[in-house]
């Protein structure tokens, strides 16, 4: 089952194992707030070490729990990490997800979550074509926006483009560090002006953030706007089962 | 065993039953061997069979001469497994073998009579030493002459209607996967192709995993190369624990081992062919066989082309990477590659070189733009 947004995942957990017979827990992703008897938990970064894989694959019998909690931190969906997680969670049917929000970026995210709760890691449904999913449940989703407007002055317009200049020439082997040093840059800028300001690049439930005229903002605010996009239409397609 | 693709039966169940359905459709089984751990595992499922059912097939080896003494001896165990129902077909006969190890013998001519006292193994009176073949034998390439595909197919041509076993696992690589299951090659089996002269290859373990086949050997003991062993123990990842040739594009960094693994094979190959024993020093190094890495003297990887081409030594080549060359765009990204080919000495294009706009700089120019 997939959870999706607000849940209530302590009373969730207790009326999965009243239900069911499971002898050893595993939390694979970020730990949950409470405590759980005979509960591991597995960072996400850990999952592809061998000193787990293997481990793992031994002691994830038919009646484990695996519990994936905000386990969506990649794009890729065939990247390493999730691989050895479908191995993980193929040796029991016994799963719970748990991710506040249905994707990372674009909306074939989804089925980054939706591969880890099939029983057969070799089908790869693309998110276009399927038109119905079963065994997910949605809760209350926020992504509450604050929008400061900072002026900026010439001056720094023209060391923004010095330093995108420079950042450019810089780059080696990855272009998508561009933005990136270009925002932190900028948001330097930003701080000094009004303190207190969440990163344009980071998403959140509640974010305060601070929007000045330069591309660079502009890019990160049209992302964080089609990502709100993305959620809502995931969740529109989630709900019209 | 693991359960794949088939829901309700093990890997082995199914190759069993995929090796009865062969034996059913076919008179004729010939089943391909290298001396890895797959294919031992695939003959002798095969011979099984054609014990059960008093037949015979074909074992078929082609041998490189450049091989590991131990591969030799495995090939050798498994031809002896089941004798009444194998024919051998151990070809040691004479054809081109890519060297990608040095730039004065770009290839190796295996088993030419002229060559004989360096051969690395003395031949076998009860192996194939003559072609088999009496059509007029095809050749692809005409760069790189009679090589070892070449052998293949025309081996393959003087067969008709047979079933090629080949030990492919689809986990291998998702080029693999691509070639066995893109389409149906005989009726409707998807693990098969289609081959010339109404033969077919077809992939009974296909669906098999790495540890599969380990569960397999162990609990039928069977005997093994002894290279995975070594590489085990050498702690090398599952990727990288395979036999192969020793000197082609693809597996002269299987040379960097040698010594350690079978000394007495190195020191036959160092005098057998150029380059050996620097492709031992280097053959993992970055800057160097690997191309990844610029050397010191270059910032650009177009200049470190222009330097290796203007001093490429053999003459009688060269134009072949000029004339290919100059139908390529001219960027870091081919660039990186035309020195790959270089390095490698791969004027046969075993490595073709993919000519695309650089994606580094399309993406800086876009970032250039939003931004």
């Amino acid at each position: 089952m997939i959870y999706i947004g607000e849940q209530k995942k302590q009373e969730i957990i207790a009326a999965f194992l009243q239900k069911n017979a499971v002898d050893k827990i595993f939390i694979i992703g970020s730990n949950l707030d409470f405590e759980l008897n005979n509960a591991e938990f597995i960072k996400f970064s850990d999952v592809i070490m061998y000193k787990f894989f293997y481990r793992l694959l031994q002691e994830i019998s038919r009646n484990t729990l695996v519990i994936l909690n905000e386990c969506l931190q990649k794009t890729n969906r065939h990247d390493l990490a999730y691989n050895c997680i479908r191995r993980y969670v193929l040796q029991t049917s016994h799963r719970i997800i748990f991710n506040y929000y249905p994707i990372k970026q674009a909306e074939e995210d989804f089925m980054i979550l939706w591969d880890m709760a099939q029983p057969n890691p070799f089908l790869k449904d693309s998110y276009r074509y399927i038109s119905k999913f079963n065994d997910v449940q949605c809760g209350k989703i926020e992504l509450d926006l604050n929008i400061n407007h900072i002026d900026v002055d010439e001056k720094f317009v023209n060391e923004y483009a010095k330093e995108k200049i420079k950042i450019i020439d810089s780059v080696n082997k990855d272009p998508d560090v561009i933005p990136r040093r270009l925002l932190k840059f900028v948001e330097k800028y930003k701080n000094k002006k009004q303190g207190g300001l969440d990163s344009l690049s980071q998403i959140k439930k509640e974010m305060n953030v601070g929007v000045t005229s330069l591309p660079v903002d502009q890019y990160y605010l049209s992302q964080i706007y089609n990502f709100k996009k993305g959620v809502q239409n995931v969740v529109e397609k989630i709900q019209c089962k | 065993m693991s359960k794949k693709y088939n829901v309700n039966k093990n890997v082995l169940e199914a190759a069993k039953e995929r090796i009865k359905f062969i034996f059913d459709e076919f008179e004729n089984i010939i089943v391909s061997i290298s001396g890895g751990k797959d294919s031992t595992v695939l003959a002798y499922l095969a011979l099984l069979e054609a014990n059960k059912r008093g037949r015979k097939i074909g074992l078929f080896f082609l041998d490189e001469e450049v091989v590991y003494q131990n591969t030799a001896e495995q090939i050798e165990y498994v031809m002896n497994l089941f004798p009444a129902n194998t024919n051998r077909f151990w070809l040691q006969i004479p054809f081109k073998l890519t060297n990608s190890t040095s730039f004065s013998e770009g290839q190796l001519n295996c088993w030419e009579q002229s060559e004989k006292k360096k051969w690395m193994r003395k031949r076998k009176a009860d192996n194939i030493l003559k072609k088999t073949w009496s059509h007029q034998t095809k050749v692809v390439n005409k760069n790189k002459g009679f090589g070892f595909y070449d052998v293949l197919y025309n081996f393959e041509l003087s067969f008709l209607n047979t079933a090629f076993l080949v030990g492919l696992r689809a986990d291998e690589s998702f080029n693999r996967y691509r070639t066995m299951i893109k389409n149906p090659g005989y009726k409707e089996v998807m693990w098969s192709t289609k081959r010339d002269g109404g033969n077919f290859t077809f992939y009974p373990l296909y669906d098999w995993g790495f540890h599969d086949i380990w569960k397999f050997i162990g609990e039928n003991n069977l005997k093994y190369h002894k290279f995975y062993d070594f590489a085990y123990k050498k702690g090398r990842g599952i990727n990288e624990i395979r036999v192969s040739s020793l000197t082609h594009e693809k597996s002269f960094k299987s040379i960097q081992d040698l010594p350690e693994f079978e000394f007495e094979t190195y020191e036959k190959l160092v005098n057998r062919i150029q380059g050996i024993a620097f492709a031992q020093e280097t053959a993992k190094n970055k800057k160097m066989f690997q191309v990844k890495v610029l050397p010191q003297n270059f910032k650009k990887w177009c200049d470190y082309r222009d330097f290796l081409l203007k001093t490429y030594p053999d003459e009688t080549k060269k134009h072949i990477f000029v004339a290919r060359f100059a139908k390529h765009k001219n960027n870091e990204y081919v660039a990186r590659q035309q020195c790959k080919q270089l390095i490698l000495n791969d004027y046969e294009n075993n490595f073709p070189v993919k000519n695309n706009e650089d994606p580094i700089q399309e993406k800086i120019a876009y970032w250039r733009s939003v931004l």
